[in-house]
């Protein structure tokens, strides 16, 4: 039963941490209108946390550059498990215009599995709660297949 | 010595500590008040906010994520520092009386303000231990401003509890009455001590002391979670940080419930009033007037935390470190100075 | 200090709360949002255009070779697509759709890719039923009834011009016009080129079984006096009943004749006749060719064991006297073009934009068409073709148009 609990809760808190690797900042406005009184994904228990120690989410925006990919690496191991990733944007899928520069190491999903994608240059807020409930589900699935 | 009498009291006071005033009930409440204080400033931010319950998910996500200990951290201290905070909070509730209603009840001079003064340095220094341990710069910065924050707020708490206790002693010629049971009775017998116009401005004061106590809004510089990502809990995941959370609510609800016991404790008198009018008697009636005790001083609490904690967040930005020491040691110390000074001449 | 918001907090307090319930209630994108592509495949001509101009080089495509024809499977990957709409902009045919679907989530890569799949076939002719826009176009075509004599000449501006007296109306030059310009009408012996649509690229005159198309560098033809009057009058089919002592003459239209005495309904040339223009009864003894369907190609003739098809050029037959038909249309060299000097090929410049190589180019104003920013000027009167540099942004699709590659970039 307590398991159980735990797992509801885990569908209900989901705790977002952002990283931004390279983006144009488009995607981190967007993503930050969707806290705002507007769409207040706070309703859903989203809440924006400053350390990815404390956060369930991961996500990504921007085309993942040669500077930024161990950084986004590191931290993305520094949130506990379980976790989910989500990228923002078209960038971090595929580098978007950005693709084949010297300067890009991404797309994100050759270095860690990606669990939602949200695809838009940038997403609309609407897509991006979208988004931010499916890695919830995921998020839950995996706490379910946890122990 | 083992007697069944013993046995009675020995689980009389277990139920005290884990069930009533003691961990269930803060946890409950505690949780309850976090929860209401999210949905109020939402709204006055005119959002929907989350869910009243959102703090009971967020505490049981924690306890089911990983905990991850830093490589440079001291595992115990890491583990142990939010236990023993938290069960510091525990203590002080079980010492703050419900009205009437006294944990002990045959040692006035246990549950004294002296004792909750340290008790309830015990969950920042808890904070400030573990938060070290971790070694994170973070934590760092976290560490040294939660040092100046409760030093700030340490001052007008200790001018608040003297003037009360100076007030008491005043009306009853015993010099100063330190007892919380004693502050208690008082106003039982004479009514609330928010009535004394020496006691205004050290209410006013307490009213701004708790939102520095528990390290909400505008004075949360220590665990700003813009700037540096929460500070002290920076390392902190999964349990842990879930104890810590519970902590800072059951924190909430320790103040609220001293307030309510320093300046409003005549309202519990009422109750027994009525339910003596009603015509109970006996175990029935203890039993029916303590529940309507807790109610009211649940509801107390509520209305407490919407104007000391969810208003100020809502309508405030938050101060630097040296505003926020400033602040309370100038305006804060000064109200309660005032109070003092009136409570000394009599008034 | 001063609480400016305490007013505003109190009052929201009661106010409803100006959240948009997201996923509560559903949410409506703007109109003219640019979210999911949506590909129609039947539109698409696979000009590629979209892929050159896509900048997140989120259009790919792959190609398959079947029997009926090039299967193409065009895909958008719209997780790397910035939702410009450039591609949209750029598609002639309308083949692209930008949709105010944004919900586009997924999990798996596949769920962002958007595709179609379609068979490209020769483009189709356009049916262009009033077609004003060149009356001087529609007027000059060289008409079927040439007066005898005249000289056909190529035209200068790299444009196709019938022969009258050897096409054979068999459609294939418009069978095979990638621009749909020409329309040929068999029953009516007409040869028309629409001007406009042309662009000079000659799959025409390479694809006439008859060289009945000149081109710029081919001679030109003259018309003989003594050729059959009007190859438009046509002469009626064979009757396979012809009575003996006739001479039969192969026709002037290209189409064959059959000589009765010699024929022994073998049906072999109406099995190899390509169009299945031919109907042979042996039992019957008829030998029908359906004007509508010959496309004059000789096959039937060289496939007759009995050498009992007359095709063009070859002697009349007879059981009389022997009528030599002079041979219709003769080719006479003429004078070569009086333009053809010699121009140094330009070298193409360091700065990106385009140079044009003269010797080469026709002006048929496709490149001025697509040109994104109209920093092309080009008139095929006049033969001119300017370059406005400040305009030009140096992006190469003018040469990627050009048919005849006359575009340096």
């Amino acid at each position: 039963m307590f398991k159980k609990l735990i797992e509801e809760s885990t569908g209900k808190s989901p705790w977002l941490f952002h990283i931004n690797a390279g983006s144009c900042n488009g995607c981190d406005i967007e993503l930050v209108s969707v806290l705002t009184p507007r769409y207040d994904a706070e309703r859903l228990g989203f809440k924006l946390s400053g350390t990815p120690r404390h956060a369930d989410i991961v996500v990504v925006t921007g085309p993942v550059t040669q500077q930024s990919l161990a950084r986004v690496l590191r931290t993305i191991e520094q949130v506990p498990e379980p976790r989910c990733i989500v990228t923002m944007g078209s960038c971090p899928q595929s580098g978007n215009v950005f693709r084949g520069s010297y300067a890009i190491a991404g797309p994100l999903s050759k270095y860690v599995h990606v669990d939602v994608d949200v695809a838009g240059c940038t997403p609309k807020p609407e897509a991006v709660i979208d988004g931010l409930v499916k890695a919830t589900e995921i998020l839950r699935e995996k706490r379910r297949a946890m122990k | 010595m083992f007697t069944p009498a013993f046995f009675t009291t020995a689980l009389l006071y277990l139920g005290y500590i884990l069930i009533f005033p003691g961990f269930l009930f803060c946890f409950v409440i505690g949780l309850l008040l976090c929860g209401i204080d999210r949905k109020a400033v939402a709204r006055m931010q005119k959002r929907v906010g989350p869910p009243i319950l959102q703090p009971f998910y967020d505490f049981f996500k924690l306890c089911g994520k990983e905990t991850i200990v830093p490589a440079a951290a001291s595992r115990t201290t890491f583990m142990l520092a939010p236990l023993v905070g938290l069960a510091a909070l525990v203590v002080i509730q079980l010492f703050i009386p419900v009205f009437n209603f006294r944990v002990f009840r045959n040692l006035p001079e246990v549950a004294d303000m002296i004792v909750i003064l340290y008790l309830l340095l015990i969950p920042a220094v808890s904070v400030m231990l573990g938060g070290a341990a971790t070694g994170s710069p973070y934590a760092g910065i976290g560490l040294s401003r939660e040092m100046v924050t409760v030093l700030a707020v340490e001052l007008p708490l200790v001018m608040v509890l003297l003037s009360v206790a100076k007030a008491v002693g005043n009306e009853l010629g015993t010099g100063l009455v330190f007892s919380l049971s004693g502050v208690v009775d008082y106003q039982a017998a004479h009514g609330s001590l928010i009535g004394h116009i020496s006691m205004i401005p050290a209410a006013l004061a307490m009213l701004l002391i708790i939102p520095g106590e528990t390290g909400n809004h505008p004075f949360d510089a220590a665990e700003a979670e813009t700037e540096i990502c929460e500070g002290l809990l920076a390392e902190y995941s999964g349990a842990p940080l879930g104890i810590y959370k519970l902590s800072h609510a059951v924190k909430m609800l320790t103040l609220t419930s001293l307030f309510v016991a320093l300046f409003l404790g005549g309202i519990g008198t009422g109750v027994e009033h009525l339910v003596a009018a009603v015509g109970l008697t006996g175990a029935v009636a203890g039993a029916v007037s303590l529940i309507l005790q807790v109610l009211i001083l649940v509801l107390l609490c509520i209305v407490l935390t919407l104007v000391t904690i969810s208003f100020v967040h809502a309508v405030t930005a938050r101060l630097k470190i040296e505003q926020l020491f400033k602040y309370y040691w100038t305006v804060v110390t000064g109200l309660a100075l005032i109070s003092l000074v009136l409570a000394w001449y009599g008034f | 200090m001063d609480f400016p918001f305490v007013k505003e907090a109190l009052s929201s307090l009661f106010k409803k709360s100006s959240c948009d319930m997201y996923p509560i209630k559903p949410s409506e994108a703007a109109p003219n949002y640019r979210g999911r592509i949506v590909f129609h495949p039947d539109k698409c001509i696979n000009c590629m255009m979209c892929e050159r101009v896509c900048s997140g080089s989120a259009i790919t495509h792959t190609s398959e070779q079947t029997p009926e024809g090039e299967l193409i499977t065009r895909t958008f990957y719209l997780g790397s697509c910035t939702f410009c709409a450039t591609c949209m902009d750029f598609c002639g045919h309308g083949a692209i759709e930008f949709t105010r679907d944004y919900h586009m989530i997924a999990t798996k890569e596949e769920d962002l890719m958007v595709s179609g799949t379609f068979l490209k076939k020769p483009p189709v002719k356009k049916p262009k039923p009033a077609a004003p826009a060149a009356p001087k176009a529609e007027a000059k075509p060289v008409t079927p009834a040439a007066a005898a004599g005249t000289v056909i000449k190529p035209r200068d501006d790299g444009k196709p011009v019938q022969v009258p007296s050897k096409c054979v109306y068999c459609t294939i030059c418009a069978k095979k016009c990638p621009a749909g310009a020409l329309e040929v009408d068999r029953a009516a012996k007409t040869w028309t080129l629409n001007e406009d649509e042309c662009v000079a690229c000659g799959t025409c005159a390479e694809a006439c079984p008859k060289k009945a198309i000149l081109m710029p560098g081919d001679e030109p033809v003259t018309v003989e006096a003594a050729a059959p009057a009007a190859p438009k009058a046509e002469t009626k089919p064979a009757a396979p009943a012809a009575a003996a002592g006739t001479v039969i003459k192969p026709r002037d239209d290209g189409k064959p004749v059959q000589v009765p005495s010699k024929c022994v309904y073998c049906t072999i040339c109406a099995k190899k006749c390509p169009a299945g223009a031919l109907e042979v009864d042996r039992a019957a003894k008829t030998w029908t060719l359906n004007e509508d369907e010959c496309v004059a190609c000789g096959t039937c003739a060289e496939a007759c064991p009995k050498k009992a098809i007359l095709m063009p050029g070859d002697e009349p037959v007879t059981e009389g006297a022997a009528a030599p038909a002079a041979p219709k249309a003769e080719t006479k060299p003429a004078a070569p073009k009086a333009e053809e000097k010699p121009v140094e090929p330009p070298k193409p410049r360091d700065d990106g934009r385009p140079v044009q190589d003269p010797s080469k180019c026709v002006y048929c104003t496709i490149c001025a068409k697509k040109c994104p920013v109209g920093a092309l000027e080009v008139d095929r009167a006049a033969k001119t073709w300017k370059l406005d540099e400040d305009l030009c942004i140096g992006c190469g699709n003018c040469a990627l148009v050009c048919p005849k590659q006359a575009i340096l970039y």
